[in-house]
């Protein structure tokens, strides 16, 4: 994954964050944190990088392919991004049931239906979210992000309200995700950064208040 | 002494019939209003907002003139009609539904946009990021979680159908078997020497069903504060 971006973004006058962001990046590598301070402007990045925020000036490029340049008008909405996200809560649509969920973006139902068996909740896909547990649907919240193919993968918090065991599940189902399904990811994460073995210092971003901070 | 005779029954089914018309007629415009006003921002919103909640402080007598103006058979869009379908509005029936509709319009656009106002916005944006389209996110994720709420608002706005007068009988008149709902018969009961026996049934069978409306609105209302 190359995932290059020169962003500058004021948000609303009534939004949560009172700072400007302005940040620039060339990230390449499958795997990349961000770490930060509550409020440092983590989830309004990934939000960014997604679409579903849109910066006053900049650029952003994912593997050669311009999805927002401000300066041509180009501006490559979140539905066509193929970027996928996971909120930090997980956010499982109450209606649907769990393979509901999976199959929402997808097109490819074999797929989506290998990805339940991998990530484990063939089990539970009758299931209504209000009826699993909290591990289990941030696994239903990846597969049904990955179902859609995505180039790129934004989990946001994904180890928050899961215990230490949850944690390193998780963490080794990141890593098996990254490496079967070719899929970058960028996670943002208060702590835990121990957990990936295969994270090196140049993959790990420090944010504060809008600005990205290299070690 | 009560008894349930052929004029009564008349005025319960017309009642029923354009009440359930109303709602039938009302439902698409009320969502899609409902739905722009709670999760879009344009030039005008207030404006439009202001246009919807004017049949509830309007004078329903009032409503009924506008709706005579505009379309009476001989109103600035009603000659139209008349010339083009041979469809006329005012002292029919479905006068009587579309009087309804809009008396009842600015009730059930309000039920039905708290629901999806309450609606977590961050629903729309996993959707956005899974590739789907907006038409196919308002089909498949605003309107099933709304339910609740557009059920309650139906319910809601044919209660206020089964009561409506002043629009009604300013637009389509009060014809036996045409446009004499149920608040028109007893109307037209009480301007009669000892019309109030008469005006009993109707005035019970008036309750029970405006009670069973909005209780079950209520219900519905109730779902929506609880299930998103």
């Amino acid at each position: 994954m190359k995932l290059e971006f020169k962003l500058q973004f004021r948000p609303a006058p009534r939004a949560k964050e009172s700072f400007d962001m302005c940040v620039e990046g060339c990230w390449e590598g499958e795997l990349h944190v961000v770490r930060g301070p509550s409020g440092s402007g983590k989830s309004t990045l990934l939000k960014l990088f997604a679409g579903l925020l849109t910066p006053q000036a900049g650029t952003i490029t994912l593997n050669d392919r311009h999805l927002l340049d401000t300066s041509s008008q180009v501006h490559v909405s979140a539905e066509a991004r193929r970027i996928g996200m996971v909120f930090q809560e997980s956010l499982l649509f109450p209606h649907l049931s769990v393979e509901r969920n999976i199959f929402y973006g997808n097109q490819d139902r074999e797929f989506a239906r290998l990805l339940m068996h991998a990530l484990e909740i063939d089990s539970i896909k009758h299931a209504k979210p209000g009826n699993i547990s909290g591990g289990e649907q941030r696994r239903v919240a990846i597969a049904r992000a990955l179902a859609t193919k995505p180039e790129l993968l934004l989990l946001d918090e994904p180890f928050t309200g899961l215990n230490e065991e949850l944690r390193h599940s998780l963490c080794g189902l990141l890593e098996v995700i990254q490496n079967e399904y070719e899929v970058g990811l960028i996670i943002v994460s208060h702590d835990y950064v121990e957990l990936f073995d295969a994270l090196d210092s140049s993959s790990i971003h420090f944010i504060d208040c809008g600005k990205l901070i290299e070690d | 002494m009560m008894n349930l005779d052929a004029g009564h029954l008349e005025a319960i089914q017309l009642s029923l019939f354009v009440s359930i018309a109303s709602t039938i007629l009302v439902l698409p415009v009320a969502i899609t209003t409902a739905w722009l006003l709670a999760q879009t921002q344009f030039v005008g919103k207030s404006i439009v907002e202001a246009f919807v909640t004017m049949p509830l402080v309007l004078p329903p007598v009032v409503t009924g003139y506008f709706l005579l103006i505009i379309m009476g058979r001989t109103g600035l869009f009603g000659r139209y009609l008349w010339d083009a379908f041979g469809i006329q509005l005012s002292f029919s029936w479905y006068g009587a539904a579309l009087a309804s509709a809009i008396v009842s319009f600015p009730l059930a656009v309000r039920s039905i946009r708290q629901s999806f106002e309450a609606i977590n916005p961050q629903y729309d944006q996993v959707a956005q990021t899974l590739g789907v389209s907006r038409s196919r996110r308002f089909l498949t994720l605003h309107l099933p979680l709304a339910m609740p709420g557009i059920i309650g608002g139906s319910l809601l706005a044919f209660a206020r159908s089964l009561g409506e007068f002043g629009a009604t009988i300013t637009f389509v008149g009060n014809i036996p078997g045409e446009t004499r709902t149920i608040p028109l018969a007893i109307y037209s009961n009480l301007q009669r020497p000892n019309g109030e026996t008469e005006s009993i049934i109707l005035v019970v069978c008036s309750v029970i069903l405006s009670i069973a409306a909005v209780v079950m609105s209520e219900v519905y209302l109730s779902m929506k504060r609880t299930s998103i």
